[in-house]
């Protein structure tokens, strides 16, 4: 039966209003999220595909067999030795097929490749290791701070570079409270254990698809802890390549001047400094971090 | 140096007389319970108490009351103590992990798997470096530059100044080339 | 020329010379003095050939000087040298050797200061010494890299880089210059008052 002209207009119509209206709402990012997105993007992990992935040293290339969509560039560093994997910090991966990309350790490899790791000493890419460490330290603050504040808090993380001499994050939701001194110290205490306890930064790359349907804005999704994150880039492997640490100060900043950001410094565990110089450090980042709009 | 051994000797002596007095005296005859049998005919005997002259005499007299093994220690016993691990084994707490390849040494030195690798590349330009003729007039006079497979030519002043060592395998990665800085 | 007199007059040796002589044995010679001055010449010999050697700890520390004195000699007093021609005749038993040092090692060191010499320690090794009616035996050692500085082999140290772009240097880096700004302000603030 012929459907009338103003039905399929109106069928039409009603078919593009959807597309249109259905606007998806960003996605409550929780613990339960995180593992439906990795079951989605990784697939089920009862059924697994083994994989050979070659791993790069300075001595030797060592193959490996790994599980494809499940193990990490970290399980597949742990067969050369536990101090190659606890060092490596982030990892470039050669597939076979398709160009070479840099990746955070703990994300899944999804098909045969070649892996190089890539530490702190390494010297071809340090930018991008300390672009990651920055970024990797912004979400550690909103973790512990979302673990800490009994507020609901949201987080949004402005792009900063090393050469600000600080890192920040944007904290929603604080109705513009900023925090006191002995809060900061209290912060301060609470974020150094949580940092000391070796959290794993989980990565999950969500491509594009999955992430428009739900509503990730971003290429990763990170869970720290119990916490989960979307970001745009590679982070370091766990907490514990954090060493010194400090939240210094935090000020009202946004359009409504009601979004609190705070502002901290932290070096790597691997480089290690004098009380002194850290003193230097965490005074220039607060000068600059007040300086600063 | 006399008078303060004499002065010693004097010392040891004043200490050990009390001890000697001591052990020199008898214990008492036991107290007469007063039984109408007692046979008090003897008297009680009271000796003058017996000090000895010198340890020496002290020691003749009562070293069969000191420490004194009580059966030989047998074969097994004897080797078990003298190989024991605390006797053959110490630990070794001055020990830190290479950087570069996190083998295990002392502090004290360098890694040795690190300068296994070294010393395999060594030995072979080594060799390289011995072959040499000194029948027909080839000396060891010039600086050695060692040009691995694969590397452009070394430039004419070189060759002019030293010997070039070719290699047959590709140059290590970790065999950095030295440029000279300007 | 006396040799206290040469002595005397060269600078001294950058390297520790140790105040108890090792009684050095060898095959085929009975110990005595001259006996670990033969063991000394020979690894003398060795170095100046191999430019790199590994050998018993002891011994690498004592031939270490007598390598040190005899490049010095070379390089202070020169070739042409009665004293230094002795030593070196004496020294090396490979008379090849002799131009080997006067062409190729004192050149290195012209207006360098002393050491000349590297010596690196090996962890205890356990190496194989012989087989005896099938049984094999094996000592453990201290092992000792004596080497000549200058050498075309790989470096037993490699030297880690002066990296300007980590991270605790990019902020230590900053955090000085401002503060150095800081402070200058700071000068300049109270001279203008």
């Amino acid at each position: 039966m012929k459907v009338p002209v103003r039905g399929l207009l109106a069928l039409r119509k009603a078919s593009t209003a959807v597309a249109t209206a259905e606007t998806i709402p960003p996605a409550v990012l929780s613990s339960e999220f995180f593992d439906h997105v990795r079951h989605q993007v990784y697939g089920d992990s009862r059924k697994v595909d083994k994989v050979v992935v070659t791993v790069k040293t300075e001595a030797k290339d060592k193959p490996v067999l790994v599980n494809r969509n499940v193990s990490t560039s970290f399980h597949c560093f742990n067969h050369i030795n536990k101090q190659f994997a606890d060092d490596s910090v982030l990892v470039e991966v050669i597939p076979s097929v398709g160009g070479a990309y840099f990746s955070s350790v703990n994300q899944p490899i999804q098909d045969q490749s070649e892996v190089r790791k890539i530490g702190f000493d390494t010297s071809e890419n340090l930018n991008l290791v300390n672009e990651a460490y920055w970024r990797s330290c912004s979400l550690v603050t909103a973790a512990f701070l979302k673990e800490a504040l009994d507020v609901d808090v949201d987080f949004g993380f402005p792009r900063g570079s090393i050469q600000d001499g600080y890192f920040s994050v944007a904290v929603k939701g604080l109705n513009g409270n900023v925090f006191t001194p002995d809060e900061l110290s209290t912060i301060n205490r609470f974020g150094k254990s949580y940092i000391r306890d070796d959290k794993a930064f989980e990565v999950i790359s969500v491509p594009k698809t999955i992430a428009e349907e739900s509503g990730i804005n971003g290429d990763h999704l990170i869970r720290i802890g119990h916490q989960v994150f979307t970001t745009d880039g590679p982070v370091i492997r766990s907490t514990r390549q954090i060493g010194r640490f400090s939240i210094l100060r935090s000020k009202l900043t946004g359009k409504s001047g009601k979004d609190v950001l705070v502002g901290g410094v932290s070096i790597p565990a691997k480089q290690p400094t004098s009380s002194y110089s850290w003193s230097l450090i965490a005074k220039n980042a607060n000068q600059k971090f007040s300086k600063s709009n | 140096m006399n008078e303060a051994r004499e002065r010693i000797l004097i010392n040891l002596r004043q200490s050990v007389d009390p001890i000697l007095r001591i052990f020199g005296h008898r214990s008492l005859p036991p107290p007469s319970l007063g039984f109408a049998l007692d046979v008090s005919g003897s008297q009680p005997v009271q000796k003058s108490p017996i000090t000895y002259g010198s340890v020496r005499e002290m020691i003749d007299d009562f070293s069969i009351v000191f420490g004194v093994p009580k059966y030989r220690t047998s074969k097994p016993k004897k080797v078990t103590r003298k190989f024991s691990f605390t006797r053959l084994l110490q630990p070794l707490d001055n020990l830190v992990t290479c950087p570069t390849c996190s083998n295990i040494h002392p502090s004290d030195t360098i890694c040795d798997s690190c300068y296994a690798k070294v010393h395999k590349l060594t030995s072979e330009i080594k060799k390289k470096m011995m072959q040499y003729n000194p029948y027909v007039g080839e000396k060891q006079d010039k600086e050695v530059y060692v040009k691995f497979k694969g590397e452009p030519k070394a430039p004419a002043e070189v060759v002019n100044g030293k010997r070039v060592l070719e290699m047959e395998d590709e140059r290590p990665t970790w065999f950095k080339k030295l440029t000279l800085k300007k | 020329m006396s040799a206290h007199r040469v002595a005397a007059s060269l600078p001294r040796i950058g390297v520790t010379i140790g105040h108890v002589p090792q009684k050095l044995k060898t095959g085929g010679i009975e110990p005595s003095r001259r006996a670990r001055l033969e063991v000394l010449r020979r690894i003398v010999t060795r170095t100046v050939r191999e430019e790199r050697v590994e050998l018993k700890w002891n011994r690498a520390v004592e031939a270490r000087p007598y390598v040190e004195r005899l490049i010095q000699l070379g390089v202070e007093r020169g070739p042409l040298d009665e004293y230094t021609a002795e030593m070196m005749e004496w020294w090396l038993l490979e008379k090849d050797l002799i131009t080997k040092m006067h062409e190729v090692i004192v050149p290195r060191f012209q207006n360098n200061a002393s050491p000349f010499t590297s010596l690196f320690r090996l962890p205890p090794q356990r190496l194989q010494q012989f087989i005896q009616n099938k049984r094999e035996v094996w000592k453990r050692y201290d092992i000792g890299v004596l080497e000549i500085h200058g050498n075309p082999f790989p470096p037993v140290q490699e030297e880690s880089s002066e990296q300007s772009d980590s991270i605790l240097d990019i902020l230590l880096a900053d955090a000085l210059r401002n503060h150095q700004m800081d402070l200058q302000e700071r000068l300049n603030s109270e001279k203008s008052k």
